[in-house]
């Protein structure tokens, strides 16, 4: 036997049904974010752009993104981790990099990465091309989600000791400058020297482009195993590193989506600590929620949301791609802010 | 509601550090270190 619904329900009922249309066309947030991450890709690579326009000075602007943009790559923007490793490396404290960081994810969170970060998109787009979201199992999944955190404190602890012994000891001279050469390639920030793409972006165009060299003048006769060996041997065993450490990206983001943003990137480390407590979150609907699963299939992330709290979650795996949102068929979730 | 105190807290925090940054005129140093990078054009 059932109840006779309130008045206020079947009010809705009859507006929904009237209005059932505005729901079937309810803003879907795929094409959007997909946009927006393809014109930031730009932005950050920057491959395309140094090509299409000639009057591209190589300029670089001082603002920096919570992202994973590496220097190394040919981009008009940089990434705040890349920016605040840069400067302790010169003994200077990262007021600007750190303060954008707190600022973003005091209001944003970890949304830049959904949406902003080219590493992610490349992600995206390789689980794209794949056409399913696959999961690992919870436990697996929450044991390495520690990676990154471990990672990150690697980095600051190489960066920051660099910092004090470069402030305390001077930076042109002496123990901090003999410090900063016995780092070598890492002194500029341990994953400035290991991102794939910085290898993708800024590594590999520039080991192509030096590549015509074993050609030499471009006569037929220049075209030698010798010459091509002796490019081949001039490839450091760092960028082999990192070419082996870029095929490894590549795999893992076909065999589990967004793995470098779960378990390596360390912007996403620090930005989830912001994501907890920051103003944009998402809502979940109790009345409509009908506990199917669809959200938590469709998280790249393997968010557990079901388990969360209903008027908004915070969750520091949440990227804010909205993923879910689009495959909610009851239109239970929403953006939430503040 | 604590969520809310954190998140104002950390906006303020990150807009004075931001602010000192600009004041220390940091911007022209990261900058050139940025750009020093480039292996193309710099």
């Amino acid at each position: 036997m059932t109840s006779p619904a309130p008045a206020d329900a079947q009010e809705k009922r009859g507006l929904s049904a009237r209005f059932g249309f505005l729901r079937r066309g309810r803003i879907h947030y795929w094409p959007i974010r997909t946009t927006v991450q393809l014109a930031f890709f730009l932005l950050f690579s920057g491959v395309a752009l140094v090509h299409l326009i000639p009057g591209f000075s190589g300029e670089r602007s001082w603002i920096v993104l919570p992202v994973l943009a590496s220097v190394k790559a040919q981009g008009a923007i940089g990434g705040t981790l890349d920016a605040t490793t840069v400067l302790l490396s010169q003994g200077i404290f990262p007021w600007l990099p750190i303060g954008i960081m707190f600022v973003v994810g005091a209001i944003l969170g970890r949304f830049m990465c959904g949406w902003i970060c080219p590493v992610g998109f490349v992600q995206d787009v390789i689980t794209g091309i794949k056409g399913r979201v696959d999961s690992v199992s919870k436990r697996t999944n929450q044991t390495w989600i520690k990676l990154k955190y471990g990672l990150t404190a690697i980095a600051f602890l190489v960066s920051g000791t660099l910092a004090l012994t470069l402030y305390y000891y001077g930076t042109s001279a002496g123990t901090g400058a003999a410090y900063r050469d016995s780092l070598g390639p890492f002194a500029s920030g341990l994953f400035i020297a290991f991102t794939p793409d910085g290898t993708m972006f800024g590594t590999l165009p520039q080991i192509l482009a030096g590549s015509w060299r074993f050609l030499g003048t471009g006569q037929l006769g220049d075209f030698t195993l010798t010459n091509l060996g002796k490019w081949i041997t001039g490839i450091s065993i760092l960028t082999w590193l990192n070419i082996l450490i870029l095929l490894g990206f590549i795999y893992a983001a076909w065999r589990i989506p967004r793995f470098w943003c779960r378990y390596i990137c360390p912007v996403g480390a620090i930005m989830a600590t912001f994501q907890k407590n920051s103003m944009l979150g998402i809502h979940r609907d109790p009345v409509k929620c009908a506990d199917c699963k669809e959200c938590e299939t469709a998280c790249p992330m393997q968010v557990p949301i079901l388990d969360l709290d209903f008027k908004k979650f915070n969750h520091s795996e949440c990227i804010l791609c909205m993923a879910c949102i689009d495959a909610c068929p009851a239109g239970a979730l929403s953006p939430k802010f503040p | 509601m604590l969520n809310r105190v954190i998140a104002s807290l950390t906006l303020l925090l990150g807009l004075a550090m931001t602010m000192v940054g600009v004041y220390a005129q940091q911007w022209t140093t990261l900058q050139d270190l940025l750009r020093s990078f480039l292996p193309f054009l710099g």
